[in-house]
């Protein structure tokens, strides 16, 4: 335990050498035998756990879960498939519970250390969990052959409320991939690339929100940060759309890069929410216009569309006042049915579609 | 997916502006589009998803994933859009034209 972490001058060192390119490019199996071992191993436990990271289509994607699934056991688990195709699993504990953790092991997972402040280290397959005490010395001090820390670990994974408290941090996998993910009780995100982050807000007992979120899949909880807001937007936007969750999470951190206010970021947020929201509105409009487009593709329901209520207006005027009526009506007859003509063609430029042409007639060879 | 037509609006053909003007190796993505445009990204978005309907533009992930930031999404126009949008962009200043001479007849 933590035999590859260096403490008391707040420095981290990596023990675990990182898997160079010529082994990853010689990995036991190939990328999709990868994911489907991962999506097998997760697809036991979605019985128990909701898993938002399925969503994520590429296969080196890590995936975890939420801790509140844990009954309140204060965790933060994941599981990954490395470069050569191991699956790894990791499990750390909230520093400020660590202690109640302990006692409380989860079945099945690796112990808890009670030292996770400090650093943790399962040392299985090489990952250090660096936690949020040493992110910055971590950043100062950046590890040989890994991408720089972010010194906003720190800050992002510093414990925000009472009953919040944040485990983890960074794990230094030497493999693929960035994760964005949200740290804490608010959902803070950190934006560490290179690096696997684990990190959860946790409750003394899950809450009924949490557990109806959890539910329903919708893993995020509502808050005011930007990535929160992006994550729902991403949600109402819907399955069909999920690279937009991805896109926009860059976009957000894009604008951190640029050193951008959290107040921009936010507007930009809910920028997001208001695209999802026409996302399904048009495809509400779409789908609401779908007879509107057959009628008036069909040329034959059209010209049904003008005629039956001109010739039943005709039909009325008959019976009540006979045949001068009508003919004194007839101004009013077509002006029913001239509007009825225009509405069509104003749908058709509307809707941006055509009858079939009508099909020439055949001239009869001599 | 079938096609969907989508109308040429100003948001449409300032995002295709950009699109097209963007070189090969540095191809557009959203929030450059959401700069270089001037709106929001309530309207990009949403634009960028009508034109991938229309088959309009396509988009692509930044490959290889660069290590010190997300992967972007960039998009780069179709051979159909592009004739759209030459089809716009004459019929726009055929109308500028036509508007120049008519000024000009105007005040001759």
């Amino acid at each position: 335990m933590g035999d590859s972490a260096g403490r008391g001058n707040g420095m981290t060192t990596v023990a675990g050498a990182a898997l160079g390119d010529d082994e990853r490019a010689h990995s036991p199996l190939p990328p999709a035998a990868v994911a489907l071992a991962g999506s097998a191993l997760l697809g036991a436990r979605t019985d128990r756990y909701s898993i938002d990271a399925l969503r994520y289509d590429e296969p080196e994607a890590w995936r975890s879960w939420r801790s509140y699934d844990y009954g309140g056991v204060p965790n933060a688990t994941s599981w990954w498939i490395n470069s050569i195709g191991e699956i790894t699993q990791q499990t750390v504990v909230a520093p400020k519970m660590a202690r109640s953790a302990a006692r409380t092991p989860v079945r099945g997972y690796p112990p808890v250390s009670n030292k996770a402040d400090a650093a943790s280290t399962l040392n299985r397959h090489h990952e250090t969990v660096v936690a949020p005490k040493v992110a910055r010395g971590a950043a100062k001090n950046p590890v040989r052959g890994y991408p720089p820390v972010s010194n906003k670990a720190d800050a992002a994974s510093a414990p925000s409320r009472q009953y919040s408290a944040q485990a983890v941090a960074v794990m230094f996998a030497g493999d693929w991939g960035q994760a964005n993910f949200s740290l804490g009780r608010r959902r803070r995100w950190a934006k560490l690339r290179g690096y696997r982050i684990l990190a959860r807000g946790y409750h003394r007992r899950p809450s009924p929100t949490a557990r109806i979120y959890s539910r329903l899949g919708l893993i995020v909880q509502l808050s005011h940060s930007p990535q929160s807001l992006t994550a729902v937007a991403a949600f109402l936007a819907g399955r069909e759309r999920e690279a937009v969750h991805h896109e926009w999470r860059t976009h957000l951190s894009a604008l951190t890069d640029q050193g951008l206010s959290s107040r921009d970021q936010t507007r930009a947020a809910l920028g997001f929410l208001w695209a999802a929201l026409r996302y399904r509105l048009r495809d509400a409009g779409n789908l609401a216009c779908g007879p509107v487009d057959a009628l008036l593709r069909s040329r034959t329901l059209s010209n049904l569309l003008v005629l039956i209520p001109t010739l039943m207006a005709a039909l009325y005027i008959l019976r009540h006042l006979g045949t001068l009526g009508v003919l004194t009506s007839a101004e009013g007859i077509s002006v029913i049915g001239g509007t009825l003509y225009a509405l069509v063609r104003a749908g058709r430029w509307w809707r941006n579609v055509k009858p079939p042409e009508p099909k020439a007639r055949r001239v009869k060879e001599q | 997916m079938s096609a969907t037509k989508i109308r040429l609006t100003a948001v449409i053909m300032d995002v295709l502006d950009v699109i097209t003007s963007s070189p090969p190796d540095d191809p557009a993505w959203g929030l450059r589009l959401c700069e270089q445009t001037g709106y929001g990204t309530g309207t990009i978005y949403p634009a960028l998803d009508r034109m991938l309907h229309a088959h309009w533009i396509e988009d692509r992930w930044e490959d290889p994933p660069p290590a010190d930031r997300p992967q972007r999404r960039y998009y780069t126009v179709t051979g159909e859009g592009r004739a759209v949008y030459q089809e716009a962009i004459a019929a726009r200043s055929a109308r500028r034209m036509a508007w120049a001479t008519l000024r000009a007849g105007g005040t001759a």
